[in-house]
C-alpha cells in the first residue's frame, strides 16, 4: 500500500451481493507487505526468510488470566484434591445405612441371641483385668483395687457390655438396661431384655457398668477358639448381674469418643460431673 | 372488688360469698387458724366445741401411697411433717400426689415432671402422680412405684421413714385406723380492757384508693397485734414513744378481746366448720360493733398451695410454687355482723408462688 493515496479502511467493498473475498495462498499478504517495508536493506527477501519467517514474535506483552480465571483455576484444583480424598475416608452416617452394615436382621432382634457375646465380653473382662478364679477367693476378700481397673476400663471395649441407665437429664431414659450391640460416638446401641433395640445417648447420661467379681474363664481355656465355642455353646445362660458383680459409674458426658479413638486418649481430670 | 398490691391481695363484699364459702377447698393444706372477736361467751362455746383431729403414721412413701390407692372414695389430705424443702411431696384432696423434688433426684427417679419456673431459686422440679390405681396404666403404675420405692432407699440411710400428718373424709375417728389420733386443742387466751376499733368494712364514696388502703392496713394491724397479745392495745399502755408509738384506728372503745387458736395439721373441713360457725354467730349478731377476724396460716413446705378450681378437676394442675419454710401463705378475713355483713379478705402470698400469675 502507498503512503500517496489515502484509501479509506472502513468503506464498505464493492461486491456484488452473494461474492465473497477470496484469499489466495500463493502470495501471501504478509510477507509481501513486510519485503515492501524493508526499503533500507538491500535483500528484503533474505532478511524475512532469515528473521522473521517462522518465527514468534511478540508484539506486546502476552494476556495474563485474569483474577477471575485464576480463582475458578484454584477452586477446580480444590474441587479435584477433595474428591480424591473423599475417596479414601470413612463411610457416613446414608451410606452406611444404605449399605445395612450396622442394621439387624428382622428376627435378629432377639436378648438371647446376644447372649453369647455378653459372655464372651466378660471372658474378655477377667482377662484384661485379671479377675480372680470363683472357687480360691471369698467374696468378702474378692474386691480387687478399683484405681487399677479405671485406666484398664476406659480403655476397653464395651460391645457385649451390660449397661443400665442410673441417672438422666431425660427421665424417659432412666432405667433402661441392656447388652450394648455397637458403640458409636455419641450413643450406645443396646438390646433390652424385652427384645426392644435403643439407641441410648451419651450426653447427659450417667451409666452404671457392670463387670464381674469373677473370671468367668474356665481355668482350661487357654486359647481364644475354646473360649468362643463355650460361649456359643451355652455353657453360662445368665448375664454379668446374676454373679457376683462390681458396678462402676459410667459419666457418658465425658464419654462422647468412639472406642477405637479411646483406645489411644487421655482423659484428663475435669471441674464437674454434674449433667 | 378486688386490688392487687404486689404480692398482698384484697378482697371486699358481703355475705353470702362464693369466695368465703370455696375458701377452705381452695386452701387445702393450714398449719394455723387465730380467731380475734370481742368477747362474746357464745361464740367461744361454739368454737371450742369444735374438734378438729389429724392421724400421725411413720412410714416409707410407698407405704403410704399404696394405703392412700388402697381406700377408695375416702379423700386423703396428707403432708410429711418435716422442715425439709429440697425433696418433699403431698397428697391433696383431688388425690393427686405432688412431688417436688431437687434436680438431682429427679434425674434418678426417672418420672416426667415440670420444672418450677421461679428465678432465683433451686432448681427444682414437680412430679405428680394420680392416687387412684385406676386412672394410669399398668406398665406406668410399675414405674412409679419402682420410683416411690428407689427413693424410700435413698433416704434409708440417711433421714429414714417419713412421719406423715394426714386426715380423712367420712371416717369416724378412731374406728379402724391402727395410727396415732391426734385432737387438736385449742389455745384460748382472753385479754380484758383492749382498745377495740369500730370496723367500716366498706370503702366511703369520697375515699380514695391509698386512704382506703391505709384505713384497711390499720385495721389488718389491730388483728395481727391483737393474735400476738401484743401490749400496746391495752388501753393503759402508757410506752414510752421512744420505744413504739402506735395508735388504734379510730373510732375505738375499750372492751375484752378473745383469741382462740388451733397451731397444729388442720383439715379444710374443720376451717370451714370455723367459718361457718363465726358467720351464723354474726348473722344473729345484734351489736352493730360485733366482728371477727380470722386469720389462715398455710402450710409452707407443702407442693400445692391453692387449688383454685374448687371443682377438683385433676386435668387442671394447681399453680406450682417453691415449697420454702419461710414462704408467705396467708389469708385474714375480717367480717362484719348482721345476714348480710360486709367483709376484707387479705391475702398474701410468697414471690415463688403462681397463683397470681
Amino acid at each position: 500500500m502507498s503512503t500517496t493515496t489515502q484509501v479509506d479502511p472502513y468503506k464498505p467493498l464493492a461486491l456484488r451481493t452473494n461474492q465473497r473475498v477470496k484469499l489466495s495462498t500463493d502470495a501471501p499478504f504478509t510477507p509481501r507487505y513486510i519485503q515492501a517495508s524493508l526499503t533500507q536493506s538491500g535483500d528484503p527477501q533474505g532478511i524475512y526468510t532469515s528473521r522473521v519467517k517462522n518465527r514468534h514474535i511478540v508484539l506486546e506483552t502476552p494476556a495474563r488470566a485474569s483474577n477471575v480465571q485464576k480463582e475458578h483455576g484454584a477452586k477446580k484444583g480444590r474441587r479435584k484434591s477433595e474428591k480424591e480424598k473423599r475417596k479414601i475416608v470413612a463411610l457416613g452416617r446414608r451410606p452406611t445405612g444404605a449399605k445395612g452394615l450396622w442394621k439387624l436382621e428382622d428376627g435378629a432382634q432377639k436378648f438371647d441371641l446376644f447372649l453369647p457375646l455378653h459372655q464372651l465380653w466378660m471372658g474378655y473382662m477377667s482377662e484384661l483385668l485379671g479377675l480372680p478364679l470363683p472357687s480360691s477367693v471369698p467374696v468378702a476378700e474378692a474386691m480387687p483395687n478399683a484405681s487399677s481397673m479405671h485406666p484398664k476400663l476406659v480403655k476397653a471395649d464395651f460391645h457385649g457390655s451390660l449397661l443400665t441407665v442410673r441417672q438422666s437429664k431425660n427421665p424417659c431414659l432412666v432405667g433402661l438396661s441392656g447388652i450394648v450391640i455397637h458403640e458409636t460416638e455419641n450413643a450406645f446401641k443396646v438390646i433390652t431384655r424385652k427384645d426392644q433395640l435403643k439407641l441410648i445417648p451419651k450426653q447427659n447420661s450417667i451409666f452404671t457398668l457392670t463387670v464381674p467379681l469373677y473370671s468367668t474363664l474356665l481355668q482350661t481355656q487357654f486359647e481364644p477358639a475354646e473360649a468362643v465355642s463355650s460361649a456359643l455353646s451355652g455353657q453360662y445362660s445368665g448375664t454379668v448381674l446374676d454373679a457376683p458383680h462390681i458396678a462402676f459409674d459410667l459419666y457418658g458426658n465425658q464419654f462422647c469418643f468412639r472406642s477405637a479413638d479411646r483406645a489411644g486418649r487421655k482423659f484428663k481430670a475435669k471441674e464437674t460431673i454434674e449433667l | 372488688m378486688a386490688r392487687a398490691h404486689s404480692r398482698v391481695m384484697l378482697t371486699n363484699g358481703t355475705l353470702p360469698s362464693t369466695q368465703l364459702n370455696q375458701f377452705s377447698a381452695v386452701h387445702p393444706f393450714t398449719q394455723q387458724l387465730d380467731i380475734v372477736f370481742p368477747a362474746s361467751d357464745e361464740l367461744e362455746r361454739a368454737l371450742t366445741s369444735l374438734k378438729p383431729a389429724y392421724y400421725k403414721k411413720c412410714c416409707t412413701l410407698s407405704d403410704f401411697f399404696e394405703f392412700a390407692s388402697n381406700s377408695p372414695g375416702r379423700n386423703i389430705t396428707a403432708l410429711p411433717s418435716t422442715s425439709e424443702c429440697a425433696d418433699t411431696w403431698c397428697i391433696d384432696p383431688r388425690g393427686v400426689l405432688t412431688l417436688c423434688v431437687s434436680k438431682s433426684l429427679y434425674e434418678q427417679l426417672g418420672l416426667i415432671g415440670k420444672k418450677l419456673p421461679f428465678k432465683g431459686c433451686p432448681e427444682q422440679y414437680v412430679i405428680r402422680i394420680p392416687v387412684r390405681q385406676e386412672t394410669e396404666s399398668v406398665a406406668v403404675r410399675v414405674k412409679q412405684k419402682a420410683a416411690l420405692k428407689f427413693w424410700d432407699e435413698l433416704r434409708e440411710e440417711g433421714l429414714g421413714k417419713w412421719k406423715v400428718l394426714y386426715c380423712q373424709t367420712d371416717v369416724q375417728l378412731g374406728t379402724s385406723e391402727s395410727d396415732e389420733v391426734v385432737i387438736v386443742q385449742p389455745q384460748i387466751c382472753p385479754s380484758a380492757d383492749i382498745l377495740i376499733p369500730v370496723p367500716a368494712l366498706t370503702p366511703i364514696p369520697e375515699e380514695s384508693t391509698e386512704d382506703w388502703d391505709e384505713r384497711i392496713g390499720d385495721l389488718f394491724e389491730w388483728v395481727g397485734m391483737a393474735c400476738l397479745g401484743a401490749q400496746r392495745l391495752k388501753a393503759n399502755d402508757r410506752v414510752n414513744p421512744y420505744v413504739a408509738v402506735y395508735e388504734v384506728p379510730a373510732p375505738s372503745y375499750i372492751g375484752d378481746v378473745t383469741r382462740i387458736t388451733w397451731a397444729a395439721f388442720l383439715h379444710q373441713s374443720f376451717v370451714k366448720d370455723a367459718l361457718d360457725t363465726v358467720t351464723s354467730y354474726l348473722a344473729s349478731a345484734t351489736d352493730k360493733q360485733a366482728f371477727v377476724a380470722i386469720t389462715r396460716q398455710g402450710c409452707c413446705t407443702s407442693p400445692v398451695g391453692a387449688i383454685p378450681d374448687a371443682s377438683f378437676d385433676t386435668a387442671r394442675d394447681p399453680p406450682l410454687r417453691v415449697p420454702e419454710i419461710n414462704t408467705e401463705d396467708t389469708g385474714c378475713f375480717i367480717l362484719g355482723p348482721g345476714q348480710n355483713g360486709n367483709f376484707v379478705l387479705a391475702q398474701s402470698i410468697g414471690q415463688w408462688d403462681a397463683r397470681w400469675g
